[in-house]
């Protein structure tokens, strides 16, 4: 996930998902560069901050989705749509391809908030 | 997108094509060619040109991308890490070269699978093998020095201390070689199921190391082949051996839950914990080969707010699919 409107979208709708089958939840945030208290803090301000296990890495975002995939054992991968331009949406089309790669996990792709 | 036509052959009509209506346009338009060539001329066969080469070249980058990801996954692929596989996106030769790689991985997995089990099952052997020795020989060795020194404790009673100190250190080597071997082959696992032989491994882990140990064992959890609960507990002896070498933890919980058709493990520190990603020495591969053939997710990462947190998933007895595949 990342953290953005996108990124938000996915991660509320990856907790009322867990919450309505029980699941468990982890919180993945691969971008480059960007610490792990982010996500942390994304976490609190949707108020599973205690409840979500939170993985973070950098590198290339789909293989290591797929490898944290593959070690938490998850049912389901939740990440981002895009929603301005088909230029974004392109290149959000591209993380939900490579994933198909990278693992046999099913890969859901949650639609952009539209409030707010 | 399926597209019936084979890259030689999309390449080959759009250059026909292209060069046709180039053909088409001299032969049959008032375009002329003087001897020495007029600007406007030279300009249209430029243009000309640089439309066949734009068009050739769109073409062929999208012709040969998939080549560019199956280099990369070439690249990249980790047989301890499974399931990566190259989507078929056309139909032609290119998705042919992906088909065979994909299946190629297939291959490569099930016999890095059976190659891993074998040199497991021989690891357990000689482990067996090495414990009975301890066990049988030395043992013997010990308890025949207990019966000489009790002996001579009789007739000399002048050095009766001395003696007695002896002895109590015979038993301290015959309580040591007993934990080896029982380190090396976990009878309790055998007899008395993994919650006793966990129970057993952590009190002993606690005594040794001087390490606090809380155990949580759900009451009641599906049931494991025997392989997968060997490899739950070679997992937390691993685990546990880490602690203790590198971790400078207090405390470390080590709790077995039940999951969906499954059966968790966590062994989590409050130690010094890693940055970044763990090294992966020879004790996390073990860890990682073990979970990979017996179907289970391992996760090894930092816990909150400090320390390190393993997590297996293992598929019960009764689980239809591995972990973490849908259901």
């Amino acid at each position: 996930m990342t953290d953005d409107d996108d990124g938000r979208a996915a991660l509320a709708t990856a907790i009322a998902l867990s919450e309505r089958l029980d699941l468990r939840l982890v919180l993945a945030y691969v971008r480059d560069g960007i610490p792990a208290r982010r996500l942390a803090r994304l976490a609190a301000e949707h108020g599973v901050g205690d409840r979500a296990e939170q993985r973070s890495g950098t590198g290339d975002p789909a293989m290591l989705i797929g490898r944290i995939a593959a070690e938490e054992g998850a049912d389901l991968i939740v990440v981002g749509a895009r929603a301005r331009g088909r230029l974004r949406r392109g290149l959000d089309g591209r993380l939900a391809d490579q994933l198909g790669s990278e693992t046999p996990v099913p890969v859901l792709i949650a639609p952009a908030l539209t409030s707010g | 997108m399926r597209s019936p036509l084979s890259v030689f052959w999309r390449v080959f009509a759009v250059n026909a094509g292209l060069l046709g209506v180039l053909a088409a346009l001299l032969l049959f338009s008032p375009v002329e060619i003087d001897a020495p060539i007029r600007p406007v001329q030279a300009l249209i066969i430029v243009l000309g040109l640089m439309l066949t080469l734009a068009a050739n070249g769109y073409l062929l980058r999208r012709a040969l991308d998939p080549l560019e990801r199956l280099a990369q996954r070439m690249e990249t692929v980790d047989l301890l890490r499974p399931g990566q596989r190259l989507q078929i996106l056309r139909d032609d030769e290119i998705s042919r070269v992906v088909i065979a790689f994909n299946r190629m991985l297939d291959r490569l997995e099930s016999e890095r699978r059976q190659s891993g089990r074998r040199i497991l099952l021989a690891q357990e052997a000689e482990r067996v093998g090495i414990a009975r020795d301890l066990h049988d020989e030395v043992g013997q060795v010990l308890t025949g020095v207990l019966l000489q020194l009790g002996a001579l404790e009789e007739r000399a009673p002048e050095h009766r201390a001395e003696i007695a100190e002896a002895k109590q250190t015979v038993r301290r080597a015959f309580d040591e070689v007993r934990r080896i071997s029982s380190e090396l082959r976990p009878e309790m696992l055998e007899q008395l199921g993994l919650v006793s032989a966990l129970t057993e491994l952590t009190t002993t882990f606690a005594r040794v190391s001087g390490i606090g140990v809380e155990r949580r064992f759900d009451q009641s959890l599906p049931t494991l082949a025997p392989e997968t609960e060997l490899a739950v507990y070679r997992i937390a002896q691993e685990s546990l051996t880490n602690v203790a070498r590198h971790a400078q933890a207090t405390r470390v919980t080590v709790a077995l839950e039940q999951g969906y058709d499954s059966v968790v493990l966590r062994v989590v520190d409050d130690g010094s914990g890693f940055d970044g990603e763990p090294a992966e020495h020879g004790g996390l591969r073990s860890m990682r080969e073990r979970a990979l053939l017996i179907g289970g997710a391992l996760a090894i990462k930092p816990a909150v707010p400090t320390g390190v947190d393993v997590r297996l998933e293992v598929p019960a007895i009764e689980a239809v699919h591995p972990v973490g595949v849908a259901r």
